[in-house]
Parts: structure tokens; sequence; C-alpha cells
């Protein structure tokens, strides 16, 4: 009887909303059970959940259909609650139909048969859960995750946010110690350009091509920054590939790698002891970096403002309470809001459709492309050094901090026992996060 | 496979690529910069206590 009143979700649910509960499901396992990233993939995997379930609203925009010119309503197409795919025809105007350009279903109809209507008249209330460009399609957030999502992300609050708790995790100690490992970060980037060139190979826009290849950064703060300003249609889908494969660097990292070198090459011996570096000189650096980095590249201001700031907190000394939260509380609290809303832009209708796995297999070889330049251009660099250095440090300049350091130190272990790369290799890991910033800055400056 | 304008893909692939390097490059000069400052700062501070 009851549920005779109530309008439940069942009517609605379809295979896509079933596969993506699987997908989330998965995500959980892997965050729970296989220990992947669990911090990230437990939330994004109840996200999925949550805006699969119709009706819960989660993830809701309110888009109004207007008429673009005056005419009688002759017929309506789409009754209420009725689901539709996007460029769905939800009534006729003077014989010529009028479509909707997201998908979702008619939350409230506003006209009827037989009534005039003006240029510019709200004809319908349309509920989707389509990201939009919101100058072509404006809506307006209504769920929870939505909010989060429009206010927090779109408006590029949290991915800055994120960078300066992690500038407050970064010890760029290694890196000052032997700044030319940063060509090493730099040479990695090449993984970006290459996948943006495929992408536009397959038909991606320039703007979903400069999103897919930034995945190669293996920053999600980065990827969901510029996906946001760029393509946010595609967020879900770059968000996940980047952050799954920063949890597959294990698997994805060591092939390469031992596919460009020779055994003789990954067992290149560096002395563990780098050289001490100066208090002044740890707080200088985010100092001067800011500074030389904004003023070359002026969009990538918020990702490497907010990374330097939240490193001078680190390391003046004197700011112990705000460093400490940063690298705490605030991230934590921030992380939740982006999984979770990053979760929620994955309702079947958005991500179950070809061009979603076309992405996650271009953001793989995005990852491997840029472990291989690494790797490559240290060998390049060995040609010029008179104290060579251990190429397999090079695959760490892919970011994914400081997990890609952590699977070199494992490598050069095997190879030789007698050294220890991790420290050599947390060079190119955190120049290789300012590099990935610099190039998504590089693309929202020519393509934003 | 569709088309697309490859002069203007090249050059934000190049050009991007080589603002990342020289950018990075920049900086590893400014990291040896204010390693010498800093360590001129030290001797300056080592000399006024002897003194």
């Amino acid at each position: 009887m009851l549920f005779g009143l109530l309008e439940t979700g069942f009517i609605y649910f379809y295979w896509g909303n079933a596969l993506m509960i699987l997908i989330g499901g998965l995500l959980i396992f892997l965050g729970i059970s296989k220990k992947m990233e669990p911090l990230l993939l437990v939330p994004i995997g109840f996200g999925i959940i949550l805006v699969n379930l119709p009706l819960g609203g989660l993830m809701d925009y309110r888009y109004e259909l207007t008429a673009e010119r005056p005419g009688v309503v002759q017929e309506i197409v789409m009754d209420e609650s009725t689901r539709f795919s996007e460029n769905a025809a939800i009534l006729r105007l003077d014989g010529e139909a009028v479509s909707s350009p997201v998908h979702g279903r008619v939350k409230k109809l506003l006209v009827e048969p037989g009534q005039s209507v003006e240029a510019g008249q709200v004809l319908a209330v349309i509920t989707t859960t389509m990201q939009t460009d919101q100058a072509l399609i404006p809506t307006e957030p209504e769920g929870l995750l939505s909010r989060i999502f429009a206010f927090g992300i779109m408006w590029h609050i949290i991915p800055p946010l994120i960078f300066l708790s992690l500038g407050a995790l970064t010890d760029f100690g290694p890196m000052l110690a032997n700044p030319r490992t940063m060509l090493l970060g730099a040479a990695s980037q090449f993984g970006v350009y290459f996948a943006f060139f495929l992408s536009l190979f397959f038909g991606f826009t320039f703007q979903e091509a400069g999103s897919i290849g930034i995945i190669g950064g293996a920053e999600g703060p980065t990827t969901i920054f510029v996906t946001a300003t760029l393509a946010p249609h595609i967020i879900g889908a770059t968000a996940v590939a980047c952050y799954s494969y920063m949890a597959l660097v294990p698997i994805i990292i060591p092939p390469v790698a031992r596919l460009l070198t020779t055994k003789k090459e990954r067992g290149i011996y560096m002395k563990p002891q780098l050289r001490p570096v100066a208090r002044r000189e740890k707080i200088l650096f985010p100092l001067v970096s800011a500074v030389i980095v904004i003023l070359l590249v002026p969009s990538s201001a918020p990702l490497i403002g907010c990374f330097m700031v939240g490193n001078l907190f680190r390391e003046c000394g004197v700011v112990e309470r705000l460093s400490k939260t940063s690298q705490t509380v605030f991230i934590d609290v921030l992380t939740i809001f982006i999984t979770l809303a990053i979760g929620g832009t994955m309702a079947a209708e958005n991500f179950l459709n070809p061009a979603t796995l076309l992405i996650l297999v271009l953001g793989v070889v995005s990852f491997a492309a840029a472990a291989a330049a690494g790797v490559l251009f240290a060998k390049f660099m060995n040609l010029f050094l008179k104290e060579k250095i251990n190429p397999l440090i090079g695959a760490a300049g892919v970011s994914a901090v400081p997990m890609a350091a952590r699977v070199v130190q494992v490598m050069g272990q095997k190879e030789n026992r007698q050294n220890y790369l991790l420290m050599h290799a947390m060079g190119p890991n955190v120049a290789g996060a300012i590099g990935a910033a610099i190039a998504g800055g590089v693309f929202i400056g020519i393509l934003g | 496979m569709t088309g697309f304008d490859t002069d203007f893909a090249l050059t934000i692939a190049v050009g991007g690529l080589g603002v990342v390097f020289l950018i990075l490059i920049v900086l590893s000069f400014a990291i040896g910069i204010t390693r010498r400052f800093s360590e001129w700062m030290d001797r300056k501070q080592v000399s006024g206590n002897s003194k």
C-alpha cells in the first residue's frame, strides 16, 4: 500500500545502474582487500553506488527547457517522470520538436497542449545528472554531491586546496640537493603530450585531449582541475583513470623500466647520501619557484601558488599548527568532498559509453609513456655525466608521489642490494608534480 | 580517427613540453643561486661571530 503512494527507485533502475554499482563495489573491494589507494577508492566507489540509485537525487542538476521562439504547444511527447536520452524531443511547438540538450527526466511540465508561449518562456523543468558546459547549457545543482561538485570542483576551490596540503606534505630536500634530477620530472611530461596527440587521433576535441593527456601527470588534483576547466563532461573518467593508475604504479612502471634498461644499467650504484640542504634554502625555494613559475605560466597560479604556500608552512617552522592541519585534517576533509563528488559524476548514463573505455586506455598509455620518457632521458643524461645516474629514477618522474619513488627503490634493490635509490628518486618524483601542474597550466592557458 | 589541426596540436605539444623544461631548468638555476646565497650568509654569520 505504502509503495503505491511512494515513487520508488526500482521503476527507473536499469542494467547500467547495476553495472555501475558492481564497478563501485569493485573499487571498494580493491581499496579494502588489496589496500589500493583506499583513501580514494573507497569513497569514490561508494559515491558511484549512491549516484546509481535512481531518485536519490544526490547528483541532480535542474535544467530549464525554454522556448526559443513564440508559438503554440501542439503535443507533449515526454510525460513527467519519463526517462529520456540526450537530444530527445520533449514537446512539439508549431509542429517543430523542442529537444532537451541533456539526458534525464521531466520533473515538471509547465505548459499544456494548445497553450501559447512566448520566446524565452520556461516549458519544462528537467532533472539531469549530466555535467554540462555552463556557458552553453546552464544548470543548477540540486543534490548534495552536485552542489559539492559545482561549488567545490567547478569553482576550482577543492583541487588547489588539496595541492596546498600536498605542498605541506612534500619535502623538496632531495630535489634541492640534486637539482639536475628535475630534468627527469620535465622529461616525464612527454607522456602527457603523447596521450594528448593520441586522443586527438581518436577524435577527441582539443579540450578533451588536454584533459586526457594530463592523466599522465599522475596528480589527481591537477587532472581534476584541468578537466573541470576544459572538459567537465569527462571528469569522472579522467579522475578515476588517474587515481586508479596511481594505485597501479607498482604494476605499470616495472615492465616499462625493465624493457628500456639493461640489467647493468639497473644496477648502477648511487651514493645513498645526498648533500645536506640548509633550512634557508628550503624556505626560499617555495617563494622563488612560485614567483618564477607563475610569472611564466600565470594559469598555473592556483595549483603552484597553493602548492608552494603549503610547502612554506612546512618549512618555515613558525606556523606548525597550519602545517600540521594542512597535512592531516584539512586534506582528509577535502579528500572526502572530492572523492564522493567524483564518484557522483559516474551515473550510468554519463559513464557507460565507448569514449570512457577509450579514455581509460589512453590514460594508461599516458602513464606508461611518462615513465618511459623519464627512463630514456636518464639514459641520455648519462651520456654526459661523469658520475652516472641509475636510469630507474627517471621512471619516478611520473609523479604519483611517493609511490613511484618506492617502486624504483624496490626495483633498484633487486638488481643491486647496496643501492638505496629512494631519496634519489624523490627528486624527479616531486619535480614531476611541479611539471604536471605547469603542463596543466599550459593546457588551460591555451585551450581554456 | 578524425582530422584535426596538426599544426596547432604540434604547437601545444612541443611548446608545452618546452615550457615545462624551460621552467624546471630555470628553477634548477634558481636553486643553485639560493644555495650560493645561503652559503654566503652562513660564511658571513661565522665571520661575524668570530669578530
